[in-house]
């Protein structure tokens, strides 16, 4: 859909007017990268086209990976996703991927040293942001009552593919679709509407954590499966929440002009630890009695069902 | 298949890449684990791109990140390359769930890496572009120089001398796979 955007009528005009004058393409490329950039026929990369693709949407230092940090931080009213990225843009530097002249030598984003904390702390910001903020159960929950409302209303056809009709669905459409089938008492889609106009949104029951693990690899989903049974399949929901991208690994070119590599220079660095996060939600008038289900069966449940290879 | 299964597959590639006295590092299992996808078949689910240097996995490089996540792999530092991916806590663990996956893709993922696991990672790029070249190029007729230009063409760090050597050791890698896989 961003290409098809960015390719509009509409958008070329902007495009044309800019000077110099931008191509869509070009822009297209950039913004969307060589993975996405694949599916949706904008051909080969180059190497430039690449590493300014990286700059925009890389994973680690990509402007807007460091733009929605703080972007979101700000709005959600939490100090934990600010660091200092006017010292990390002025050191960020096209570096050698691997340190050594044997390694590779393909071109990537690095830091000079002296940005090394700034990255520390963006590093750090995305793990909280991604541990409060982002995983947060409640936040997740309302992702998951909302698909549920979007593909009950939209039918068959669920988001718009064309341009215009997806346009139209804004935040304003969603909420007074919401707002109508909330109130209204024959409507279908009622209760799913209620869920978020009432915030009667599903509660959590369970959250992975590493002593279950140690039992069950999967213990979230036989958690999940174990609730349906108990409960209606339609009122127990499961949601995975992962960390994505944001690698700690990248090139850092020291003082003297050698590149080492960031875990080596950090410690820190390594320690950054992965958000991947599993829960299992009930709907809200059996939150009690699953709470104490899962209190009384929890280890029975997690014993009883091991993983078996099939 | 399974996230976790095909954990355990990668992991047992990586255990099998280090015993061959590879560095292992990202690019190593990224391109030995393009061979055991698109060589060998194994079903992964990894889509590949033709990336800056070679074949590369975005989703493999986040599974990768997750296996460090969950103690299944962990980051070496070691000199003079950068860091390896050795065995976690956690990784015999991962194992032990599936034997039957593992033993089915045994002989895959050992020719991988007896045939990958010598390589440093200037090789593994040229390499693994190679069969990406001939993988989407099957219906073009052109000889080996012809494939080593387009080499050249679409990735100019290659010279022409390394695009026609590392078309020449796929090509042999290629033919010890038909005979693994009968073909």
């Amino acid at each position: 859909m961003t290409t098809e955007i960015i390719r509009s009528k509409e958008m070329q005009e902007i495009w044309g007017k800019i000077t110099p004058p931008q191509r869509g393409e070009d822009i297209a490329k950039v913004t969307v990268g060589p993975k996405e950039g694949s599916k949706v026929g904008l051909g080969q990369f180059n190497l430039w086209e690449t590493i300014l693709s990286e700059i925009i949407i890389g994973d680690t230092f990509g402007a807007d990976r460091m733009d929605y940090l703080l972007r979101d931080s700000l709005h959600a009213g939490v100090a934990y996703g600010k660091f200092d990225h006017y010292r990390l843009v002025d050191t960020l530097r096209i570096l050698p991927k691997g340190g050594s002249a044997e390694d590779s030598e393909e071109p990537t984003l690095g830091l000079l040293e002296g940005g090394i904390q700034s990255a520390e702390a963006l590093l750090w910001a995305r793990y909280f942001m991604y541990s409060q903020v982002y995983c947060h159960p409640v936040r997740r929950i309302y992702d998951i009552h909302l698909g549920d409302f979007l593909e009950k209303k939209m039918g068959e056809n669920k988001i718009p593919t064309k341009t215009d009709d997806f346009l139209r669905l804004d935040d304003n459409q969603v909420l007074v679709w919401i707002r109508e089938a909330a109130s209204s008492p024959k409507d279908q889609i009622r209760e799913l509407a209620k869920r978020i106009f009432e915030r009667r949104h599903f509660k959590r029951i369970y959250e992975r954590n590493p002593e279950d693990q140690e039992t069950n690899t999967q213990a979230t989903e036989v958690i999940y499966k174990a609730a349906c049974k108990k409960f209606r399949k339609d009122s127990v929901r499961y949601d995975e929440c992962k960390q994505e991208g944001g690698s700690k690994l990248f090139p850092v070119q020291i003082k003297d002009g050698r590149v080492l590599q960031s875990i080596e220079l950090s410690t820190t660095l390594q320690k950054v630890p992965s958000v991947f996060t599993e829960y299992v939600f009930v709907e809200d008038k059996c939150r009690n009695e699953g709470e104490a289900w899962l209190g009384a069966k929890r280890l029975e449940i997690l014993e009883s069902r091991k993983e078996i290879e099939e | 298949m399974k996230r976790l299964q095909r954990e355990a597959l990668i992991l047992s590639l990586i255990e099998n890449l280090l015993k061959k006295g590879s560095w292992c590092g990202e690019t190593h299992i990224q391109k030995s684990t393009y061979f055991l996808q698109e060589l060998l078949r194994v079903l992964l689910g990894f889509e590949f791109i033709l990336y800056k240097y070679g074949p590369f996995s975005f989703d493999l490089s986040d599974e990768l990140l997750s296996m460090q996540g969950n103690d299944i792999v962990r980051l070496m530092l070691r000199r003079p390359y950068g860091p390896s991916v050795q065995p976690g806590p956690m990784g015999e663990r991962i194992k032990s769930l599936y034997p039957k996956t593992l033993k089915k893709y045994e002989k895959e993922v050992v020719f991988v890496a007896n045939e990958l696991g010598g390589y440093g990672v200037g090789d593994l790029e040229s390499i693994a572009t190679a069969l990406y070249v001939i993988r989407h190029r099957s219906g073009q007729k052109d000889d080996l120089h012809g494939k080593a230009s387009y080499i050249r063409e679409i990735k100019p760090h290659i010279s022409s001398e390394q695009a026609i050597s590392a078309l020449q050791r796929q090509k042999g890698i290629s033919d010890k796979a038909s005979v693994l896989l009968g073909r």
